[in-house]
Formats: C-alpha cells, structure tokens, sequence
C-alpha cells in the first residue's frame, strides 16, 4: 500500500479529531465539606459526560445515608461557548470515626482513554461535647426536646454551639419532622452548621431504659454583647408509630429554654489587640528581597486559627521610611465556620513601592488575642523582612498593578472630633397628660374667661338689682341693730324712724324700686299680689301704724318698743323669704 | 461582638477624663479602625448622636464594609437630616457598592424640615400659640376694638397650631419607628410572614428598604414590585 501525502493528512486529522474529543470529556469530582464532625453530613458530587467504567472507591468509615441521587443535567461554559451536557452521581452520608480521609480521584476507562479527577482529603474530628440539661427528668414522656450547648459561659468574641436534641421513647417517621428553631435572646452574629446526617438516630440508655435521639439545628453563634442571655425553645412536630393505635400520631414538641452568660473579656489588653478571640498565627512573606527604586512589590501577611477569625481587624504594618504602601491591601479569606468557631486563614497583600535605594528591614508584625483556654491575651509576631531596593532609576510601577481608580470629585469626608450635634432624644413630655393640660389650659381658660366677662358686661343692670336684692335684709338688719342701740338710749325718734325705714328697706330692694315708693298702698298690692303672706302684710301695716302714732302723739313704752323691734326682726325674715321666691 | 472589648480600658479612660468618642477619634487616627469602632458604638449606648453614627460609619468605610457605612451614615442622616458630611460620605459608599449608582437622600424636603426641627421648638410653638389663640379669643369674646386684629391673630393660630402638632406627631415618630434597613448579606432570606415560610428570592444587598411595620424580631419590608415580606432584624441593619 502507497501511503502517500493525503493518507496522511487524515491520519493527522484523525488524530487531532480523537485528541479534541477526548480533551471534551471530563470527570470531576465536588466534596463539601472538606471538615467535618463524625456523624455530619458529607456531599459527594461526579459529573462526567464521559461513557466507561467507573472505578471509584469511598473509605470503609463512610456510611451513606438517604441514598444515592443520580441524573443527567446541562452547563454552559461561556468561555469556550459551548453548552455541555454531563451525568452525575450524588452522594450523601458521614464518616463514623475520626481522621483524615482522601476521597478521590473518581476515574473512567472510556474508549478515549483514563479520564482521571482530583482528589480531596476531609479532616473528620470528634464531635465537640454539648452539655444540657438532665434528659432523665423528662422519661415520663414519650418524646422530648433538649437544647444542647457547648458552653455555658463565653467569653465575648468566643463562638457557642447550639443544637436541638429530640429523645424519643418510641419509634419515629423521619420524614415527617416540621422543625422551628430556638432562638438566641440577644445580638449574635449567627451560622447555621451542619447537624447530624439525615436518618442518623442514636440509641442512647437514660436510667436503663433505651431511648432514640437525634440532633438538628446545630447553629454557631457569636453572642455581641456581654450579659446573660436566654436560649428561647425549639418546637418540633413529628410523627410516630403509637404502640396502642394502629395509625401513626403526630406530636408536637416544646423543649426546654437554656441560658448563656457571656463575659467581658478582661482588662489589660494589648497594643496590639486585633479583636481576636481564640488561637492564631501571624506570618509574612515578601515577595521579593531585591528590586529597583520606584518598584512595587508585594508583602503578604497570612493570619490564620480558630475563633472569631471573621471579625479580627488588619495588623498595624510599620514600614521604615523609604517605603510606602501603595493603595489598600488586597484581602483574600479562606473562612470555614465550624463547631470550633470561625477557622482558616486571612491573607493580606499589600502594594509597597520602594522610594528611596536603601537597604530595609521590615520590623516583625505583631498581633494580640485573647486565649479562651489559657484567660490570657497572647501576642505572636511574624518573621523580620529585609528588602534590598537598588538606585537604578526609570521603573516605575509593575505593569499589573492597577492604580486605584478616583472616580469621585469629592473625597470622603473625614473623622468628627467634636461630638457638637444634639442627641437623638425621645421626647418624653410630648403625649402625656401635662403636656395636653398645659396646651391646653390656656385655650379653655381664655374661653372661659372671655365668655364670663362678656356675660357680666352684658348683664350689668341684673347682676346690679341681683346684688341688691341680695343685700337687702343684710341693710336691714344694720338698721334695726340702731334701732336696738336707740332702744336703749331711749331715743324713740331715731328708734321709730329706723324701725320703718329698715322695712322699707327690704321691701324695696326687694322688689326693685326705691325706698320713697314703699308705702301701705305698696304693701297691699304686693299681698294682693301673693308675693307677701296677708299675714306679714297686716304684721307690717301694724308696725308702720306704731311707728306713725309714736312719731305723732303717743311714744310707747320701753316694752312696747322692745315688742316692735322683736316682731320687726321677725316679719322681715320672713319677708326676705317670701320674696325669695 | 467585639464591641466591648475594651471596657476596662474604656473605665480607665473615662478615670483619665477622656470620653469614649475622643478615644475613638485617637484609635481612629491611628488606623485602629475596629478598636474607634468599639469605642463609638459603646458612646453611642449613651447618646445617640448624629457625629457618633457618622464616625461609626467611617470606621466601616474603613474595613470595606460599606453597606454598614451605609447604614451608618444615614442613620445619621436621620437625626441630622442636614448633615452635610454624611451625605457626601453616603454618596462615595454608594458608590463603592454598586459602581456610578446614585445616591438619595431617605426623606423629601418637607420630612428634612420638620426631622431639622427640634421637638422642644414644636412644644414651644404649640405653647405660644396657644396662649395666643386664648388672649385673642378672650379679646374677641370681650373687646369691641380691634377685633380684626384678634381675628387675624387667632386664624394665624389656628393654622400654627395644627401644623406644629403635625410636625412634633412626625418627629416623635420618626425618632420611635424604625424606617430603612439594609441587608447585611447577600443571603438575607425573605419570609412570608414574621418566622414564616421563606421565599425563594433574597434580599438585595446594598438596597436600601422601607420597613413597613415590626414585630420584635422581624421587620415588614416592602419590595421593588410593592409585595410585602418579613425579614428577621439581626440579619440587617436598620435605623
């Protein structure tokens, strides 16, 4: 056989046809999480769109638990744009002890060759000890929830774990939970964890008796406050197989409240105090050692634990005159939020550019935190960094680091250093019975006072004849106690005058006229009137009758003056009651 | 959470006669920016003043998280709706969240009016025009000179009087109810009601909301296409 230039030719393009493909195919391979507590759920996740034998092996520790989840699903890859279709297998279950496991590489033996993914290792730890309240005090029923905690004192910064336990007497339908949560009784930063993995029930002895249990709602907080805080219930419904009924039951339960005090941490903190509550490291790393004046390079300070790492602020970086940090560092994290708090690593990358040709050394830096376990701050410190910066001129900054952009025209407006402005304060006084009395006060009393003074003035001339008919038997009894004084000085002219003027007096303040008008004719009409009784009327006509003879001719005697004053007294108070009416 | 974290040193100041918000201004300076931000805000337990939010807001800007800058900033905007710095402030951090957004003010001109207003001068509105009404009323009632006058006077009155008790009713409330809040995730989960059923969309981080009602741990907010949903208050921050 001739194989000539064309044979050739597809040959090669044969190859290259075979090569693509087979570079098209893929196998990868998701774990999540890659920490993990014995007993928590794991996810593994196969994709592949390739066609072969599987071989992949999962660790004899793992248990699979609510099955295997297998389908075919679609991405685009906007990059190449092209939309790929793959299979996928996922796979759920926990590890029963502890250790370090690598699950992985999944491979397939395809007509194309080995398709070969990456491989992952877990870190399986112990479950952290929760603590509760006795759950044998509860056996007398049937189920029963108990919040579970990993502390009962923190101090502030330092995580708590929290998580729902059910204990159960008889036999429960999974599937069948409605589960709402506890809630945490202050202001906490809060992240929900991984609880134990679906259809995990432990059998556990309480006083003998064997009873199941299984945990959900496992939360991480990170309390913000010192202070004691409470712990409100979770409520759970859930079915179970009653043993004296055919049919299943549904109950609902209520667990216990429990409480947490957190702590203020302890005075006398470093300098350095970067916020950090738990255990860390600090390290650094330059990226070079030697460069050109007017270069950039990078300084990378990794500050890695456990604990509040999400909340830690920056180190303070001292740099030695001649370098200057160029714009704001970068910062990368790499956080995982666990039952141990909040671990990983934060890495700060900043920008430094070299002034001046000189040979520097960067001062350690340092960083405090407050130790839970040891109840000290510790202080930990990065390594010295020498940088040698050479004085040949004309490079600037590296290509790929980007100025920061301005792109605003007003720069930020710094730091108050006076606290001038007022507070804001509730206005306690507004709404409340004094201040609505006293706004009030002043409208009703204007109303009042006005509509009074406008009644008086257009009263006048009543309000006069009112008065005066009020003090009318006051007058006259003024004038009768002269005439008793005449009486007894035995001065009879002034005693008989008084006598009749006190009852003319009455009579006509009284009716309203003047004390001229009152006569016995005046007497008669305000009898034939009925405002007077005939009898106080022929009384007054026989008192005027003395007064008259008296002035006239015969004086009386002194008891006859005693009688006319007695009965006077008498007539007029009965007068000013009659014209009361 | 790291909030008070220096309280004993925050005693010892306050023994050395320094305030809490000149320490924070020093740990400011001096680029300690969570420490100034521990210092405010245990100022602002005190006394809630529009600089302290204002300063609270800086220290966020600082560690890049300007949604709580936000928040912060127009929080104190709200007891100083005047406040030019926080406004400016407001603007860049607007800004820096969502690239060429535009910032707005959280209340109309007549709201910034009535918020700039002390409700001690709407007492003292209330009070002069009311002794006034009752002086003209009373002149009204008795004098039959001037009564135009008293007539203008009392109207002018009437018209004072509602108005102030309109703006001390608005402040008071704008001081109790809480009125905007941002998320502080991107995570922030919309509930049908207060603990209730979650919905599948999110709240929109770095949108501002306006709280409708509240309950005790979750706020009524209203969403762009006006549907109402709860979120629980410890997942934003609200002023």
């Amino acid at each position: 056989m001739v194989i000539n230039l064309r044979h050739i030719v597809y040959l090669v393009l044969a190859f290259v046809g075979v090569y693509v493909n087979a570079q098209n195919s893929f196998v990868s391979l998701e774990v999540s999480p890659l920490e993990v507590e014995v007993g928590a759920p794991v996810t593994i996740l196969i994709k592949t769109d390739a066609d072969g034998a599987l071989d992949f092996d999962l660790p004899d520790e793992f248990t699979r638990a609510g099955g295997t989840q297998s389908g075919m699903s679609s991405s685009i890859d906007y990059a190449a744009k092209t939309a790929i279709q793959f299979s996928y297998q996922k796979i759920v279950g926990y590890f029963e002890e502890d250790g370090k496991y690598t699950i992985g590489p999944v491979e397939i033996k395809s007509s194309n060759g080995v398709l070969k993914s990456e491989s992952y290792q877990i870190k399986v730890s112990e479950p952290i000890n929760l603590i509760s309240a006795d759950p044998s005090k509860n056996l007398d029923q049937a189920i029963f929830g108990i919040i579970e905690q990993s502390k009962r004192e923190i101090y502030e910064g330092e995580p708590v774990v929290l998580s729902a336990k059910t204990y159960s007497q008889v036999n429960l339908v999974d599937d069948q939970k409605i589960y709402t949560p506890f809630e945490f009784d202050g202001p906490a930063e809060k992240y929900t964890l991984q609880s134990n993995a679906p259809n995990r029930i432990n059998k556990e002895k309480i006083n003998g008796r064997e009873v199941i249990s299984f945990s959900v709602g496992k939360t991480l907080y990170y309390p913000e406050k010192p202070g004691k805080y409470t712990v409100q219930p979770f409520q759970l419904s859930l079915l179970y197989e009653d043993p004296n009924r055919l049919s299943l039951q549904r109950a609902q339960i209520k667990s216990n409240k429990t409480s947490l005090i957190v702590k203020a941490l302890p005075s006398g903190m470093p300098k350095s105090f970067i916020g950090a509550v738990g255990n860390f490291n600090i390290s650094s790393t330059s990226e070079t050692n030697r460069l050109k004046k007017g270069e950039v390079f990078e300084l990378i300070i990794t500050i890695s634990g456990k604990g509040n790492l999400h909340n830690i602020e920056k180190p303070t970086l001292k740099l030695p005159k001649g370098l200057i940090v160029y714009g704001d560092p970068i910062v990368k994290d790499s956080i995982v939020f666990s039952s141990e708090g909040a671990s990983g690593a934060i890495q700060l990358t900043y920008n430094i550019q070299a002034i001046k040709a000189d040979k520097y050394t960067i001062e350690p830096i340092e960083i405090s935190f407050f130790d839970t376990k040891s109840e000290t701050y510790k202080t930990v410190r990065s390594k010295r960094l020498g940088v040698k910066v050479l004085g040949e001129k004309g490079i600037n900054i590296k290509e790929n680091k980007k100025s920061k952009p301005n792109k605003q025209s007003t720069p930020l407006k710094t730091i108050l250093v006076n606290n001038t402005r007022p507070a804001q304060e509730q206005n306690t006084f507004y709404n409340t019975p004094l201040f609505w009395s006293t706004t009030t006060a002043p409208l009703a009393l204007g109303l009042i006072f006005g509509l009074f003074f406008r009644y008086r003035d257009e009263n006048k001339e009543q309000i006069a004849e009112n008065s005066k008919k009020k003090s009318a038997k006051k007058i006259a009894q003024q004038q009768l106690e002269i005439a008793a004084t005449a009486l007894t000085n035995e001065d009879s002219e002034t005693f008989y005058l008084t006598i009749e003027k006190s009852i003319k007096t009455l009579l006509a303040r009284k009716t309203g006229t003047v004390e001229t008008e009152i006569t016995r004719k005046t007497i008669k009409t305000l009898s034939n009137q009925n405002r007077i009784s005939s009898k106080n009327s022929n009384v007054l006509n026989s008192i005027l009758d003395q007064c008259d003879q008296a002035r006239y001719g015969f004086e009386g005697t002194q008891e006859l003056k005693a009688d006319i004053l007695d009965r006077t007294k008498v007539v007029l108070d009965e007068l000013d009651k009659e014209l009361k009416i | 959470m790291i909030k008070v974290l220096f309280s004993s040193l925050l005693l010892f100041c306050s023994f050395l006669g320094l305030s809490q918000f000149d320490e924070g201004v020093d740990a400011y300076k001096n680029k300690r920016y969570k420490q100034a931000q521990i210092y405010f805000l245990k100022a602002l337990e005190k006394e809630k003043t529009a600089d302290l939010y204002y300063n609270v807001g800086l220290t966020y800007f600082q560690e890049n998280n300007y949604v709580a800058a936000l928040a912060h900033f127009e929080h104190s905007i709200k007891i100083d709706p005047h406040f030019e710095a926080a406004m400016i402030n407001a603007g860049l951090t607007q800004d820096k969240i969502e690239a060429d957004a535009i910032w707005s003010h959280p209340y109309t001109w007549v709201e910034r009016f009535i918020y700039s207003v002390s409700s001690k001068y709407w007492i003292i509105a209330i009070y002069t025009c009311s002794i006034l009404l009752a002086i003209a009323l009373f002149l009204l009632l008795t004098s039959k000179k001037r009564r135009k006058l008293y007539l203008l006077i009392a109207l002018t009155t009437v018209f004072v009087i509602p108005l102030s008790f309109y703006g001390l009713n608005e402040l008071e409330k704008h001081i109790n109810v809480k009125e905007y809040c941002y998320s502080k995730s991107k995570t922030t989960t919309l509930l049908l009601s207060p603990n209730g059923l979650e919905q599948p969309d999110k709240m929109e981080y770095g949108k501002r909301y306006a709280i409708n009602k509240q309950s005790d741990n979750f706020f009524q907010i209203e969403t762009e296409k006006k549907r109402l949903f709860w979120v629980e208050k410890e997942d934003v921050y609200y002023y």
